[in-house]
């Protein structure tokens, strides 16, 4: 097994619970802590720095199952949101709230009275977002709408295309890293298809670190299983004789992460002189990202030419970024969901304080603003410009940030091909393939694979992790 | 005296130009924002029929039989499943009419060929069918009933628009044992609301 995030700990738990004492199963990982691109750190004075900010919904049963296995109370690791978002229009300059709470007639009546859009521009919305439940409700196969944006898919039921410009409408891109690139029309519907009652559409911030309460406790119930974890090794290329892999060629990582200086992009640093080939095993089950994977064999030219590797090069990746901001005194007004909209790289922010068990009631701290988005555009800034514009950005939900005392901030940019997020776009669904993979011995598993749930996500990955280790197990003869 | 003021006026703010062109420009913190129009909601300046779009027309209606003129009213229900293909349903009421002449409240559906998409003005063909209740507070009998048309509209803003139809009703009705034809030509006029 390779890689230790969500898809990983999920296939390789899968691996042992399906296949019992016929499968040893030995994970190579990265990083030095669990869960791959959802993974936290602390600094050297005990502040946790996440990956990124990461949210759980409702609808994420598969990576709950696991939870539970694993012997975490879901109540003691995450805190619901209350079914709330907040959302800033700057057509009106105000911050409107949507709740997702009670039935779906709850839903629609309090709708009727979001007062961020004009009566009419709503009821062309709503009339639009209708038909898109209704057809993502409907069983039809959702992929066939993946070859236009979700604008574009819209304007053609009649959506008028200025409505396309609300921030309502941009939070489905917002919340998956696709702004400004345009999404998927099947991405979107096939989140609609998660989300359409109010259990499934629940949003749940983890009340901690997420490789402390989260992935930490799954590490160890997949050794209690009997699974071998090995950190810090930087997988680089595969070694194959015919259609199977016969090796794969790694070394002793460097230090990665957000702590760390970033080294120059490309494969992962190894420590000279480290690289060896890893053997003794009958199948790999991948779940490197997939800018890792473009990087491996590059000299191979019958590898990359092949129908199969070809068309990986088709898909982008998104550099995620994200930002603390930890001030000393509350802002003048909380909001208990994620809040976006606001013109920023950092598209939308949740003030953790009140959900993160030990900061809850920590003196000197007023509020911890952690703020998510994607890089494009702001290539050239610099951190300091970034964190300008953002503080400005927000002033309509927090005032003057800076008049709050701000006590910490921490920035860090996902450059790394495996800190980068598979984006979503438009078409990209023929060049995403599934677990199975020309070698007969190796499958691949993570948000970026085929699987059931199809969006990207933490309960993609965990799903694509149990499909990949199904067909491992099925072509083994070991299900 | 006046051009000496005026060109005394221009030369100040001749000069007040340049002082302020010259001047160091206040150092932005950032550069500008490289997606500052997304956040800009654009005038809603598109008109016209489009997939997808419920249409709701209502107003009142004139019937020309051979027995004079008749008032009413109509409403029409319209669903565009394609740009130039719609769905629509009407429902129509005679409410003063010439004496002996029946009441009749007709519902109606069809399909309906609009000509000229996405424009300011468009043309559509329709054909409904469906059935008339005549004389519902007296003899109360159900008609069948047909009516093929055509409708005009005019849209005045993205999500609101004037129809001027015109359409042949015709069906066949019981009354005192004998059956009794039914032909009007209608034109009606209302305000239609897309969304």
């Amino acid at each position: 097994m390779i890689g230790a995030g969500p898809a990983g700990l999920s296939a390789a738990v899968r691996l042992l619970e399906r296949g019992g004492a016929r499968v040893r199963v030995r994970v190579v990982h990265l990083q030095d802590v669990l869960g791959g691109k959802a993974a936290s750190w602390r600094d050297e004075h005990g502040a946790v720095v996440e990956h990124g900010w990461h949210m759980m919904v409702g609808f994420y049963e598969n990576l709950f199952a696991l939870m539970r296995r694993a012997g975490i109370e879901r109540s003691q690791a995450l805190a619901s949101m209350q079914g709330e978002s907040h959302c800033y229009e700057p057509a009106d300059g105000r911050i409107h709230t949507m709740s997702s709470a009670g039935g779906r007639l709850a839903v629609a009546e309090r709708f009727t009275r979001y007062d961020g859009l004009p009566f009419v521009d709503r009821a062309n919305f709503a009339r639009v977002m209708a038909e898109a439940f209704a057809i993502a409700g409907s069983g039809e196969p959702l992929r066939a709408h993946d070859d236009v944006c979700f604008d574009t898919w819209c304007v053609e039921r009649g959506l008028r295309r200025h409505v396309t410009r609300y921030s309502i409408f941009r939070f489905l891109r917002l919340a998956y890293f696709n702004f400004p690139e345009q999404i998927s029309a099947y991405h979107v519907l096939q989140t609609l298809a998660h989300t359409s009652t109010s259990d499934d559409a629940e949003l749940f911030a983890c009340r901690g670190p997420y490789t402390e309460m989260v992935w930490n406790p799954i590490g160890a119930y997949l050794e209690r299983l009997g699974a071998r974890i090995e950190p810090r090794v930087a997988v680089t290329d595969w070694v194959y004789e015919g259609d199977r892999i016969v090796g794969v060629r790694a070394g002793a990582a460097l230090p990665t992460g957000p702590l760390t200086a970033p080294p120059p992009a490309g494969k992962p640093p190894v420590v000279p002189g480290s690289e060896r080939t890893l053997g003794g095993f009958d199948y790999v089950l991948s779940t490197l990202p997939l800018p890792v994977v473009t990087t491996m064999n590059r000299d191979d030219a019958r590898m990359w030419q092949s129908p199969f590797f070809r068309r990986l090069e088709n898909v982008r990746s998104a550099v995620t970024m994200a930002l603390t901001v930890v001030t000393e005194r509350p802002p003048p007004r909380r909001f208990p969901g994620p809040l976006h909209g606001f013109p920023s790289p950092f598209n939308f922010v949740v003030d953790m304080k009140r959900y993160t068990t030990s900061l809850a009631g920590a003196p000197g701290i007023g509020a911890v603003l952690t703020f998510g988005g994607q890089e494009r555009g702001f290539e050239s800034w610099t951190d300091a410009e970034v964190l300008d514009f953002t503080l400005e950005s927000y002033r309509p939900a927090f005032g003057r940030i800076e008049d709050l005392g701000i006590v910490k901030t921490e920035m860090h940019r996902n450059r790394q091909p495996w800190e980068r997020l598979f984006l979503s776009e438009p078409g990209v669904e023929q060049f995403r393939p599934g677990p199975r993979t020309p070698f007969r011995n190796l499958f691949f598993a993570g948000d970026w694979v085929r699987n059931a749930v199809g969006v990207i996500a933490m309960e993609g990955a965990v799903t694509s992790g149990i499909e990949a280790a199904d067909m491992l197990l099925a072509a083994a003869g070991a299900a | 005296m006046r051009a000496r003021c005026a060109r005394r006026t221009v030369a100040t703010i001749a000069i007040a130009g340049l002082v302020l062109a010259c001047a160091p420009a206040a150092r932005a913190a950032h550069p500008p924002d490289p997606f500052a129009d997304q956040y800009v909601v654009r005038a809603d300046r598109d008109v016209g029929t489009t997939a997808g779009q419920l249409h709701a027309v209502g107003g009142p209606a004139v019937a020309i039989g051979r027995a004079g003129a008749e008032l009413g009213a109509q409403g029409t229900l319209e669903l565009m499943t394609l740009a130039y293909l719609g769905l629509r349903s009407t429902l129509g009421w005679t409410a003063l009419r010439p004496a002996g002449e029946p009441m009749v409240l007709a519902g109606t559906i069809g399909p309906s060929l609009h000509v000229l998409p996405y424009r300011a003005f468009d043309a559509s063909l329709f054909f409904e069918g469906g059935f008339a209740g005549v004389d519902l507070t007296g003899t109360a009998t159900a008609m069948p009933i047909v009516s093929p048309g055509l409708a005009l509209d005019a849209w005045l803003v993205s999500w609101a628009f004037l129809r001027a139809e015109g359409r042949l009703d015709w069906g066949i009705y019981g009354a005192n044992d004998a059956a009794r034809g039914y032909l009007r030509f209608v034109a009606s006029a209302g305000l239609g609301l897309a969304i």
